[in-house]
């Protein structure tokens, strides 16, 4: 039996706008679950859905097979990181992390243990005499993950938890709860809209779009079998290079270029024959020295790799080459693409075809 | 270790707030004492006592507050100070309230009124005085021994 299963969740305000469109997921007992899409797809809502800070339209919630749909947030037992922490300014570490086991009236002496270990996990226990103004951004967010570990909850919720974070500390932490969710084998569901935090993190991503899951999946699954348009335009730095061709009995053809089709991608796209479909393939797939013109934009060193932003005719594409490349701008280079790595959408309904 | 070791290490982090009380209930009455004899001022006869007694009053308040924010902390030294401040609050049932009763300048009930006031400060003060002394020494002995409490398994 799934740990925590969501069925059917809808989210519609007042004001009629629907926010989350029914929304399916099993979370397995130590699952690390993302929910990973652009601004205003849903996920917050959905996560504060599940924590009862917003009420469930239509659905179920199901937590180690009890129905939780109608109880209160408090008796839920999940534990939610705000993005922005939501310390207590005038409260200490310790007294921040105990705060929500003395509300319960635990034992006073195992609270103290309680906090002391988690202080202990999260590298805090030279901390706990501090008030937050006193820690850096990196340390609160670990004070507010230690305020939810103390409470040794069935779920924990992260929302946006290393948005606030400078991205030398953005890394730091995500290893840092990486490491934790090994510790702990705890149960989490973390929202996001970093694409990359979602890839690191997830045991399983859920990518979202106006409300409308796109893609259950692993980060693998999510990165090279895209579902859709979408996913495949989203997961993945730089995106996925998405081009129009038209389909031949045996190849593919735009302007610049025909690529011949093996038998697998034949079949695949026989309903197709003479119609257009949208071409993808991620940078790190397009090699030097083909036989493809593509005329150089911007030259992008990254030190191991370099992107080459280029035009192929009047189509916008990017290639990754691993070495430190010197292109100017027009200069007309020779590309050619991996045909393993190929992925054909639907032009109308953007689905992958398969 | 007398006490129960988690007991001793939550010190590390909690302050002391039942010394802290303390100074603070001796300050209060402290108060009581210096509104009252003041409140008596057409039986009071005016001398350099007065003034005295006034700087003496505005001192012992500042000093005790301090102290009660220091004993909050486990600072031992200033359970020293709140000691010798009890001590002297004794004392001074014998400097004004007693020179004007037995001058008969204040009335009996006024006499017995303010040394209550200054009995009851001094209590309080003596208590904040050896429960500090006592928690900061313990304290002290527990971060010196480097005795680690066992760790629980529920987190």
């Amino acid at each position: 039996m799934p740990k925590v299963e969501l069925i059917g969740l809808k989210k519609i305000y007042d004001n009629n706008v629907q926010a989350v469109y029914d929304f399916n997921l099993e979370i397995e007992e130590g699952e690390f679950v993302v929910l990973v899409g652009p601004s205003g797809c849903g996920k917050t809502t959905t996560l504060r859905m599940v924590a009862g800070l917003e009420d469930i339209t239509d659905g179920r919630l199901i937590i180690d097979g009890n129905d939780i749909t109608a109880i209160p947030p408090k008796d839920r037992d999940i534990a939610f990181v705000f993005q922005d922490y939501a310390l207590y300014a005038h409260m200490t570490v310790y007294q921040n992390m105990a705060f929500s086991l003395v509300l319960r009236k635990e034992n006073s002496n195992l609270i103290h243990k309680k906090v002391l270990a988690a202080a202990e996990i999260l590298g805090l226990t030279e901390q706990l005499n501090k008030k937050p103004k006193q820690l850096s951004g990196g340390q609160r967010q670990r004070v507010a993950i230690g305020r939810a570990i103390v409470r040794n909850p069935k779920l924990f919720l992260f929302d946006e938890p290393l948005s606030n974070l400078d991205a030398k500390l953005r890394n730091a932490m995500r290893r840092e709860l990486l490491l934790l969710h090994k510790k702990l084998n705890a149960t989490i569901i973390y929202v996001t809209h970093d694409q990359m935090e979602a890839l690191t993190l997830a045991d399983k991503i859920v990518c979202m779009s106006m409300g409308y899951v796109q893609q259950i999946g692993t980060p693998l699954e999510l990165y090279y079998k895209p579902n859709n348009l979408f996913v495949a335009n989203f997961i993945g730095l730089p995106p996925m290079n998405l081009l129009d061709v038209e389909v031949k009995r045996n190849a593919i053809s735009s302007p610049l270029f025909e690529i011949p089709l093996d038998l697998h991608h034949q079949k695949s796209l026989k309903d197709y024959v003479g119609k257009k479909v949208v071409m993808g393939i991620r940078a790190e797939h397009i090699y030097e020295q083909g036989d493809i013109p593509l005329k150089v934009w911007v030259n992008e060193n990254l030190g191991q790799s370099t992107l080459i932003h280029g035009y192929l005719k009047n189509q916008k594409i990017i290639c990754k080459f691993k070495r430190w490349a010197n292109y100017q701008v027009d200069d007309i280079i020779k590309i050619g693409f991996d045909f393993e790595n190929i992925h054909f959408f639907d032009k109308e309904t953007t689905m992958a075809i398969r | 270790m007398p006490r129960d070791l988690v007991a001793i290490d939550k010190m590390k982090y909690k302050k002391d707030s039942l010394a802290f009380a303390l100074c603070i209930f001796g300050l209060l009455a402290n108060v009581l004492y210096f509104f009252t004899l003041y409140r008596n001022n057409d039986n009071h006869y005016y001398t350099y006592q007065m003034g005295i007694s006034v700087i003496y009053n505005l001192l012992f308040m500042l000093i005790v507050f301090l102290s009660a924010e220091e004993v909050k902390a486990y600072q031992r030294r200033y359970s020293y100070v709140l000691f010798v401040l009890g001590v002297i609050q004794i004392f001074r049932i014998f400097y004004i309230p007693k020179q004007a009763y037995d001058a008969e300048i204040m009335t009996a009930q006024n006499y017995r009124t303010l040394s209550i006031y200054l009995i009851i400060s001094s209590v309080f003060l003596i208590l904040a005085a050896v429960r500090s002394f006592w928690n900061s020494t313990l304290l002290k002995r527990y971060i010196e021994s480097n005795l680690k409490i066992p760790p629980t398994e529920e987190v």
